[in-house]
């Protein structure tokens, strides 16, 4: 490898449809993840996604919680300190 | 929230048989593992017997740690966690006891024929073309049944352990698929479609990627869903582990092509493997952080919660793992570490530290929930986190000094330009190591084998408790 221009230097002459084709998939998956870092990281979709991180926890384990929580007071499920991450 | 008996609202009962599968398979397997690995510091522990040499032991210790105990946690943990964030049953009971009988058979015949020396000679897919099959129907059947009970759910939002699992259902099916094209020639033999360096390509491909889609996306579900749940606090960003999942699921696949440097592979496709795998440090280790910080402002709970110490420890390695294996990637570094005990060293940090201590993790919050009582120990989890602990990096370090040293010995030239070292010289070297290496391993099997016996007597003591959850029940 001489330089930067000779390491990227590509025939394109001898490109295949298979090589266009990854090379199209892969442009586009490309922009795909710019776009989705635009919209996860968008201040008005920030609400909305992390609603869903109470999904796992606004279930009905209650009856084991409320066991539990009579013989270990430091395993209660209290769900005041998903409050303090809002 | 009304008291609810969970256990008759969901299908526990599978979930019961697979939780139970994995833990006697995480014994079986880490001591096929210490057996290979004793063989390896003493010869004479392969018994000048076929059936008993490594080289035939070594696929039925990786198929049972990662197919078996892994396929087994994977299974149990995506069929509770999918019921309880869908807020249905199983799209199919029976279609999920097809699943568990499917995927044990799987598992006997693998302890039948690999001993045997049936084998197509392909890494972490070494079973025969007739078996082949049989992992895809199963595997079809678990996918299908998680999908149908996805879209048969309650809630209106997918929650993202459900994604990592099912990226790691399509992924699988795609690659177990292609990988295993072959031409059958006898009943238990068959020929790879694929030839020379392509078959070469392909066999890393699925091989990188099983590591990426099945012990990482996978597991990955069963963190995003059992360190909130153990935790009993949301995961940490929502948002991070969007991009986590998809980062993760577009760029694993181009990883395989960097365990080729310095073959027949075209050298540029080694060099963009490794400049993705470098890449995928941020994915990977922005998962991990989000993981650790979902006890932000709860870090005492490790004191107590010793189920919480697994899972948080398994993203310890796993962050550790994911940046160890960028850097081996570096074709300046894997000069060095290739073919040497480093990448055994390197796979067990992700295997024992990640995999095997999130999946531990996830069986210990499973166990109590499924059998309705308490752990009979909770002393003995901490003994098992600690002895499993220990056994990591004893196993580590000394792979990680054996493997330098290898890689060392092996290009030391003298003023002559000859080698400095033959190999039976470096094969000597590395005996303490192995050594080392047994007794590590040896340590971790005993953790499993502490689960094993918490496990039993939990059920037992489960068993002896009816009147008690039926009044619960009630109440």
């Amino acid at each position: 490898m001489n330089s930067l221009k000779d390491y990227f230097h590509t025939d394109w002459a001898a490109m295949t449809l298979h090589d266009w084709l990854g090379m199209g998939v892969t442009i586009v998956v490309f922009f795909v993840m710019i776009g989705l870092y635009v919209y996860i990281f968008h201040p008005a979709n920030k609400e909305r996604l992390e609603a869903h991180r109470y999904i796992p926890l606004d279930d009905d384990d209650t009856e084991f919680h409320e066991r539990f929580s009579k013989r270990h007071p430091e395993y209660s499920p209290t769900h005041t300190g998903t409050e303090e991450q809002k | 929230m009304e008291a609810t008996d969970v256990t008759q609202k969901y299908d526990f009962n599978v979930v019961r048989w697979f939780s139970v599968a994995t833990v006697v398979y995480l014994v079986f397997g880490t001591f096929v593992g210490v057996f290979i690995a004793a063989q390896l510091a003493w010869p004479v522990f392969n018994f000048d017997s076929p059936y008993l040499s490594f080289g035939r032991l070594r696929p039925l210790h990786t198929n049972a740690v990662i197919f078996a105990f892994g396929g087994c946690v994977l299974m149990a943990s995506a069929f509770y966690s999918v019921q309880r964030t869908c807020g249905v049953k199983l799209w199919s009971n029976k279609m999920a006891w097809f699943t568990f009988w499917g995927w044990n058979l799987i598992i006997v015949l693998a302890v039948i024929t690999l001993p045997l020396g049936l084998t197509q000679g392909k890494e972490y897919a070494e079973l025969e073309w007739p078996i082949d099959i049989l992992i895809a129907v199963v595997w079809v059947s678990f996918t299908i049944n998680f999908i149908m009970t996805i879209a048969t759910r309650k809630s209106s939002h997918i929650y993202v352990s459900n994604w990592f699992f099912l990226g790691m259902m399509v992924m699988i099916t795609y690659l177990h698929v292609v990988n295993s094209l072959a031409i059958p020639v006898e009943m238990f033999k068959s020929y790879s479609i694929f030839s020379s360096v392509q078959d070469a390509m392909i066999q890393w491909w699925w091989g990188h990627n099983a590591v990426g889609f099945y012990l990482t996306a996978g597991f990955l579900g069963i963190m995003y869903y059992f360190v909130p749940k153990q935790a009993d606090r949301p995961i940490f960003s929502y948002r991070l582990s969007v991009l986590h999942f998809w980062c993760l699921m577009f760029g694993y696949v181009w990883l395989g092509a960097h365990h080729l440097h310095y073959t027949a592979l075209p050298d540029w496709t080694g060099s963009l493997a490794a400049a993705i795998s470098l890449a995928m440090i941020v994915p990977s280790w922005g998962g991990a952080v989000n993981g650790m910080m979902t006890l932000s402002g709860a870090w005492d709970k490790l004191r107590t919660d010793y189920v919480l110490r697994f899972l948080i420890m398994s993203l310890a390695f796993y962050a550790m793992s994911t940046f160890e294996g960028p850097v081996m990637s570096l074709k300046v570094v894997n000069a060095l570490s290739h073919y040497t005990d480093w990448t055994i060293g390197h796979v067990h940090s992700g295997a024992l530290g990640w995999v095997g201590m999130v999946g531990a993790g996830a069986i210990y919050h499973l166990l109590p929930r499924l059998w309705k009582t308490e752990m009979y120990s909770a002393k003995l989890v901490n003994m098992h986190f600690w002895l499993a602990t220990i056994g990591i990096v004893i196993y580590i370090v000394a792979m990680w000094i054996s493997g330098i040293m290898q890689g060392l010995m092996w290009r030391d030239y003298d003023e002559f330009g000859t080698l400095t070292y033959t190999f039976a010289e470096s094969v000597s070297a590395m005996h303490p190591y192995y050594v080392m290496r047994t007794v590590g391993g040896f340590i971790y099997f005993s953790g499993a084998v502490v689960m094993l016996y918490n496990m039993v007597m939990t059920i037992r003591q489960a068993s002896r408790e009816p009147q008690m959850h039926t009044a619960t029940a009630q109440a």
